[in-house]
């Protein structure tokens, strides 16, 4: 039996790591930029980043001042039994991280955008829950989901997919080049291709969930990453959008099969601190409790 | 790419110097001012009436930040760039006012480039949500004003010690580098998709 009170610590303590600490294949890749970086201002550049990230470790302080929307996927064991209103304490998590400082308050209204004082709201945190069978254990993981400009969504014809994708691969890096330095580069891309509209959103935003080093298991669409990261790196944007080889660190592509008429696309641009905030925790049947993807000196 | 070390309040001759692309280490006073400060200055400013900051000779961050008050005292718990191209709509007047040096996140617009050009001014990148370095560089919350407008909009006045590196984003020679790397970018979007 898992109780609400621990579901709503775990998911709080998973928010404060993963708005702390950086995720562990984020780190990495931005440490191979660092050292692979040819431009003296742009190693600066991701020098800083590194620093920065190191310091809000060090003071346990959240590595960017904003969190953009959190978000909690949950992997939900058939063979676990939760007392108490589940949901409640996946919002209530969401709330005392914000109270205890790690989440600035930041959602507002959509359209008078007043302030709501907090960043619990309808459909915030944003949640999802994944049904996974024969399994006695609850797994949640916390993120961030954006709408940073100019992520979007498209529906495309058939007609305008053109050979190995590549108009595609055209509209989502000219869009690169729209954001420049507002997108905080380098960036990281969750990109989201066929189903209907909102099969295509979902699978953008679950795209970051897989980790940035693990390309599409289809070798089809794992070289697709591959040639999309390699058109967006020859922008030379870099770091900030000053310039340097550094514009974005990995590509994730989920695709979904689809209607013969339309092709959905939709990708989410995540700045550099936004790709980096990703933990997890696991609670057992019995209710004990495992942070998963722990660095040592994270808290659990 | 050369690295100048500045103090602020600072002369025209000092921004007169860097070009895009270099780096400056900037030492002294610095505002961290962003929408609702910006809309009240320039309103007094029209008003003719007086603001409660110098702005001969001065630096403006574009940032709102992190504080908490312990007793009487205020703390800067961290801080980083905002969206610059929010404030478009005041920063010629400001520059025209004294403005010297602007730091905050993203290309500003042709009236602001001019307005530095034809005054005397630059735009400085801070690195981007790196808000837990920045902090570090501030070594005294010297004052606070309009805390009316809620602790993220105020005008927080710091004095900061070799705070950097700062880019030269926009140079008072009419030069953008943002504008500059999106030009070579789109050119290479062309050579990669014909």
């Amino acid at each position: 039996m898992i109780e609400e009170k621990l579901v709503e610590e775990v998911v709080a303590r998973t928010f404060e790591n993963s708005s702390v600490y950086p995720a562990e294949d984020g780190l990495e890749l931005m440490q191979r930029a660092y050292e692979r970086e040819t431009h003296d201002s742009a190693k600066k550049s991701l020098g800083t980043i590194l620093r920065n990230i190191e310091i809000a470790g060090e003071k346990h302080h959240t590595l960017c001042q904003t969190y953009a929307t959190p978000a909690i996927f949950v992997e939900l064991g058939t063979d676990v039994k939760i007392r108490g209103d589940f949901k409640e304490a996946l919002r209530n998590g969401c709330r005392l991280a914000t109270e205890n400082g790690f989440l600035r308050p930041s959602i507002v209204e959509p359209l008078t955008r007043k302030q709501i004082g907090g960043n619990v709201g309808s459909h915030v945190p944003d949640i999802d829950v994944e049904i996974i069978g024969n399994a006695d254990f609850l797994k949640i993981t916390t993120y961030c989901t954006t709408a940073l400009p100019p992520s979007f969504v498209e529906i495309l014809l058939p007609s305008q997919i053109g050979k190995d994708a590549i108009n595609i691969s055209r509209m989502i890096t000219e869009k690169v080049i729209e954001g420049g330095g507002m997108l905080c580069p380098p960036i990281n891309l969750g990109i989201g291709v066929g189903g209907s509209l909102s099969t295509a959103a979902k699978l953008s935003k679950y795209a970051s969930l897989r980790g940035w080093c693990t390309r599409n298991p289809d070798p089809q669409i794992a070289q697709w990453e591959v040639d999309l990261l390699g058109y967006i790196n020859r922008l030379g944007i870099g770091p900030f959008g000053l310039g340097g080889d550094t514009t974005a660190l990995a590509v994730n592509i989920e695709i979904a099969h689809v209607h013969s008429a339309d092709l959905p696309v939709s990708v989410e641009y995540y700045c550099w601190a936004c790709s980096l905030r990703r933990a997890s925790a696991k609670i057992d049947a019995k209710g004990k409790v495992t942070y998963l993807s722990a660095k040592k000196e994270m808290r659990g | 790419m050369t690295e100048f070390y500045i103090n602020s309040p600072t002369t025209e001759e000092d921004v007169r110097h860097p070009r895009i692309g270099d780096i400056v280490y900037l030492s002294g006073i610095v505002y961290i001012t962003r929408d609702l400060s910006h809309k009240r200055i320039v309103n007094l400013m029209n008003e003719r009436k007086s603001v409660p900051i110098d702005l001969k000779g001065a630096t403006i961050f574009h940032a709102g930040p992190l504080v908490k008050k312990e007793g009487d005292k205020w703390h800067i718990i961290n801080v980083g760039p905002t969206t610059s191209p929010r404030m478009n709509p005041f920063t010629p007047q400001v520059i025209e006012a004294g403005v010297r040096i602007i730091a905050g996140k993203g290309s500003m617009d042709d009236q602001t480039l001019k307005a530095m050009e034809t005054y005397g001014a630059i735009f400085l990148g801070p690195a981007s949500g790196c808000a837990n370095v920045h902090v570090q560089h501030i070594k005294e919350l010297v004052g606070v004003h309009w805390l009316d407008l809620g602790t993220t909009e105020a005008i927080w006045v710091v004095r900061v010690d070799r705070w950097g590196p700062l880019t030269v984003a926009m140079d008072a020679h009419g030069n953008n580098l943002f504008q500059k790397v999106i030009n070579s970018a789109k050119e290479r979007v062309r050579e990669i998709f014909g």
